[in-house]
């Protein structure tokens, strides 16, 4: 009987604690917000304090509210924010996302053609968008000339000369490969900045319901096609890690990620002697490069690098894709790139679909026209 | 050894011996493995949601990411919660077992046995210096993380009267063959960092594994560019941790005294176990 | 000698050396010559010794990646080799069968489940990294020695004449050595850990759990063996499960996916 009441309390002790543990993570959910290694924490209604991608803390304060105290001028950043500098496609894509993109990005590190995003095209044009230089040599006079109260980036290195301009700077990438929560949700990452919460949330929801879907169409699906993603430039091999937002996408669409148990940074370095092994096993084979960059047919990436010409989906059996030119400035279109992967390893699943973003490559390519008259 | 009991022992008597029994700790070591363990299947592909406990220490920690992820953290609060009660214990255990072996010092006609003794008692006290150390490192320590430099350029710490200039770089290309995947790359930068107070200041070198002290501060070179051959038109610049932990000479003062009550414990053991000579 | 060992890998010289510890271990079971199966068990810690020194060589300052396991084999190859003629003597024909069949074991978990695709990195480069692995190593490895004596010690506990080298004492000095071992792999992780990234924990590695776990655990061990509070044998079923926990904890960190040997050449 004692042993009975003991049993029992403990198994209501433990069910409590679960639940304790529930509601508790609910409310610290409500002010604390956790995304891949970017937090949010609204403190009060005048002050919301965010963690960057380098664990730098910047506060965020509406126009109208007190001067955060504790904090130096280039740390402190007026919401909404109204102009903006973005580095990274993926950035300016979560810009147009939020729908501040053509009001508030005022500079780029890309030149206009290379674009592909229409309204960036646009304001190049018109002027309101300028091209600052390349990442590793900007033209800090123009950014000057531009006032931006914000700069998104990946590069640690212009942090000193912002300080100094008194402008604001959030690094956006990571040190850990954002997983595939942190991807879909970095857009309420940088709402607080523009107050446009409500457009975070509509796209979170809209990508979440493809996901959905993907999950919902690819159930039960066997065999399971094995995935490969990186590339291998001379003696390195790059991959994309199993904790990156594509690897566990990939692993959702019922396939297999063969480097789903690396874990990194996005585009980490393994040995290779794994690549290669994998690929003996792989079935399709994602590669970085992109046709402008070499990926044109599966023997001109068996040429680039002949000890790749060993993996299975180099050979007739397999199939490699590469991204196209605009797949980097896509980021707005997450749930349908979701869908065009789902589609390419699972192409029984969607009948007639196009691929939009990513290009299957021939065997070989096609032979070049000789002109007659030269 | 007589059983203690509530009867012939006041209950206080009681509570200090129960809170300082060998056979609690053997029960809180054993609830801490078993913690740890389900720890290790936590942390596996979390680290993101542990490593910010280093930067923002371990209350605000506690009561943002460790509340928001709680599953995954759990273990965390019940480490605590053993943590301190085997420091308690070990605290209570040493202080009456020392105060008893000391009483009887004059009694005791063999030094080694004293030693022995004593060795153990210096671990147990080497353990909670150092887990005090920890709490401390936590609890107070201040961070500054994330600070860029580029070179030539002063950079003042925010909050402190600390001024940080990168006067120079070095950045070796590594040009053999042995480590092959490293060919063209930096594998050991080192710079040169000057720092000062208003009052004084320090130039030193910086590189992984080698910081930089200065008026209670210390400087932890965390990433560096260019890192290869290929890249070094880009820009040069480092980025440090600037941290002040005054927890820091108590963990190294803990495993100090750790290490040698060790070594005296091995010593006193490998000489009780040399058979004795018999007098011919 | 040179060229050979600068043609092969390490991938290939860690499975002729498993190859060869199995044989070694299916010679023991024949009860074949005694000599013959102390050669072949040195060959394979041989090969298993330049499998590791080749990881060192193409990783040196910094600390090759998940090669505990394979040097795990190498430290019971060696306390094997060590022991051999003693154990002989002394009739411990089943310890040694215990400690080949144990290395055979980890050495297919090795084979079948490689981790080592990770590339060394630049913090690594200092000494205390090189400590911490190795006085790391050794600790598993003479833990697992303990181990090994409390299964001895009940499997001959009911026997009138049993030996010192079957008593549980006999555990003790692989005990208190493995300890030793692990405290200073434990501290210099710690004294790397803040050169390195200024922090007492680095929560990078999952695995520092596990450390801390094999610690606690084994002083509990420690503490029940000085207070005598339980019987030997429930002493040495304590010491067995320590040794499971260390297989444990020495393997699943360390453990890649499954993969064939040799599929690539194929």
């Amino acid at each position: 009987m004692n042993r009975l009441v003991k049993t029992i309390s403990l198994i209501v002790s433990v069910t409590f604690f679960l639940v304790a543990c529930d509601d508790a993570e609910k409310t610290v959910k409500k002010a604390f917000l956790q995304i891949g290694e970017f937090t949010i924490t609204k403190v009060n209604n005048d002050l919301t304090l965010i963690r960057d991608g380098a664990g730098r803390t910047l506060a965020l304060a509406p126009r109208e509210a007190p001067t955060p105290e504790g904090y130096e001028p280039h740390m402190i950043v007026r919401t909404p924010v109204k102009k903006v500098v973005a580095y990274g496609s993926f950035d300016v894509a979560t810009l147009r996302v939020l729908g501040v993109l053509e009001e508030t990005l005022v500079g780029v590190t890309s030149p206009k053609e290379k674009w592909f995003v229409d309204d960036v095209k646009n304001g190049m044009e018109s002027g309101k968008i300028v091209y600052l230089g390349t990442s590793n040599a900007i033209d800090f006079e123009r950014l000057k000339q531009q006032q931006p109260e914000l700069v998104l980036t990946w590069d640690p290195s212009i942090i000193p000369m912002l300080n100094d301009l008194g402008i604001a700077c959030v690094i956006t990438s990571t040190p850990v490969a954002m997983c595939l929560n942190a991807r879909m949700s970095f857009v309420k990452f940088l709402a607080p900045f523009f107050e446009r919460q409500k457009e975070a949330d509509e796209f979170f929801e809209r990508v979440r319901s493809s996901l959905a879907d993907i999950k919902e169409r690819t159930a039960g699906m066997w065999p399971k096609p094995e995935v490969m993603w990186g590339d291998m430039y001379e003696k390195r091999v790059l991959v994309e890690p199993g904790n990156a937002w594509i690897g566990e996408l990939i692993v959702l669409t019922q396939s297999g990620y063969l480097f789903e148990d690396v874990y990194g940074a996005s585009c980490i370095e393994i040995s290779m002697e794994r690549f290669l092994y994998s690929g003996k096993d792989a079935d399709i084979y994602f590669t970085y490069r992109t046709p402008q960059n070499g990926a044109t047919s599966k023997a001109a990436l068996a040429k680039l690098n002949p000890l790749m010409a060993s993996i299975k989906p180099l050979g007739s059996e397999g199939k490699v894709y590469s991204p196209l030119p605009h797949y980097s400035q896509s980021g707005d279109k997450l749930d349908e790139i979701f869908t065009e992967l789902s589609a390419i390893m699972h192409p029984d699943l969607y009948p007639g679909y196009e691929l939009r973003y990513f290009q299957s490559l021939p065997e070989t390519d096609p032979p070049k026209e000789i002109n007659l008259h030269e | 050894m007589e059983p203690i009991t509530r009867k012939n022992s006041g209950k206080l008597v009681w509570l200090w011996r129960s809170l300082g029994s060998v056979r609690l700790a053997v029960v809180l070591l054993i609830l801490l493995v078993i913690d740890l363990s389900l720890a290790y299947f936590s942390i596996n592909g979390r680290s993101i949601i542990f490593e910010p406990m280093n930067q923002v220490g371990i209350w605000p920690w506690l009561n943002t990411y460790a509340m928001a992820n709680l599953r995954y953290t759990a273990w965390f609060f019940i480490f605590l919660v053993l943590l301190s009660a085997l420091v308690l214990n070990t605290l209570v255990c040493t202080t009456d077992r020392l105060w008893k072996l000391l009483r009887q010092r004059k009694e005791q006609k063999s030094n080694k046995r004293f030693f022995f003794a004593l060795s153990t008692h210096t671990m147990h006290l080497g353990m909670v210096v150092i887990l005090i150390g920890y709490l401390i490192s936590y609890t107070m320590s201040q961070v500054y993380p994330s600070l860029t430099l580029i070179p030539q350029k002063e950079t003042i710490v925010a909050g402190t009267n600390l001024r940080v200039k990168l006067t120079s770089m070095t950045l070796p290309i590594y040009e053999g063959k042995r480590l092959e995947t490293f060919t063209g790359m930096v594998i050991s930068p080192s710079v040169q960092l000057r720092v000062a107070t208003p009052a004084t200041e320090r130039t030193a070198s910086l590189g992984f594994n080698n910081p930089v002290y200065f008026q209670g501060y210390t400087f932890f070179l965390q990433r560096f560019s260019p890192t290869k051959n290929a890249n070094m038109s880009n820009a040069h610049y480092i980025v440090i941790d600037v941290r002040r932990d005054p927890g820091v000479l108590f963990y190294f003062v803990g495993i100090s005294f750790f290490l040698g009550g060790l070594l005296c414990y091995v010593i006193f053991w490998i000489r009780s176990r040399q058979p004795r000579r018999v007098p011919s | 000698m040179v060229p050979f060992l600068a043609a092969v890998t390490s991938g290939q010289l860690l499975f002729l050396a498993q190859l060869i510890y199995a044989l070694s271990l299916g010679l023991a079971l024949l009860k074949q010559n005694n000599a013959l199966t102390f050669w072949v068990m040195t060959l394979g810690a041989v090969l298993n010794g330049f499998a590791l020194a080749w990881h060192y060589w193409h990783s040196w300052p910094m600390m090759p990646m998940y090669i505990g396991l394979p040097a795990l084999l190498f430290c019971l190859a060696v306390i094997w080799l060590i022991g051999f003629h003693q154990r002989l003597a002394d009739s411990g024909r089943i310890e040694n069968l215990i400690i080949q069949g144990l290395i055979v074991f980890l050495g297919l978990i090795t084979l079948l489940f490689p981790k080592d695709f990770y590339l060394p990195f630049l913090r690594s480069a200092t000494i205390w990294s090189h400590i911490f692995l190795i006085t790391g190593i050794m600790a598993k490895a003479l833990l697992l020695m303990a181990a090994i004596k409390a299964l001895l010690f009940l499997i001959y506990r009911h026997n009138k004449k049993i030996t010192s080298r079957q008593g549980l004492a006999s555990a003790m000095p692989w005990a208190i050595s493995g300890f030793v071992c692990l405290t200073l792999s434990m501290f210099s992780g710690e004294v790397w850990s803040y050169l390195g990234w200024g922090t007492p924990v680095v929560w990078h590695d999952p695995a520092i759990t596990t450390v801390m776990a094999i610690w606690f655990y084994w002083i509990a061990l420690l503490h029940l063996h000085y207070t005598r509070s339980w019987n030997e044998a429930q002493r040495a079923i304590f010491m067995m499960i320590g040794g499971l926990l260390v297989i444990l904890f020495a393997c699943h960190p360390d453990m890649g996916p499954f993969r064939l040997p040799f599929k690539e050449l194929f």
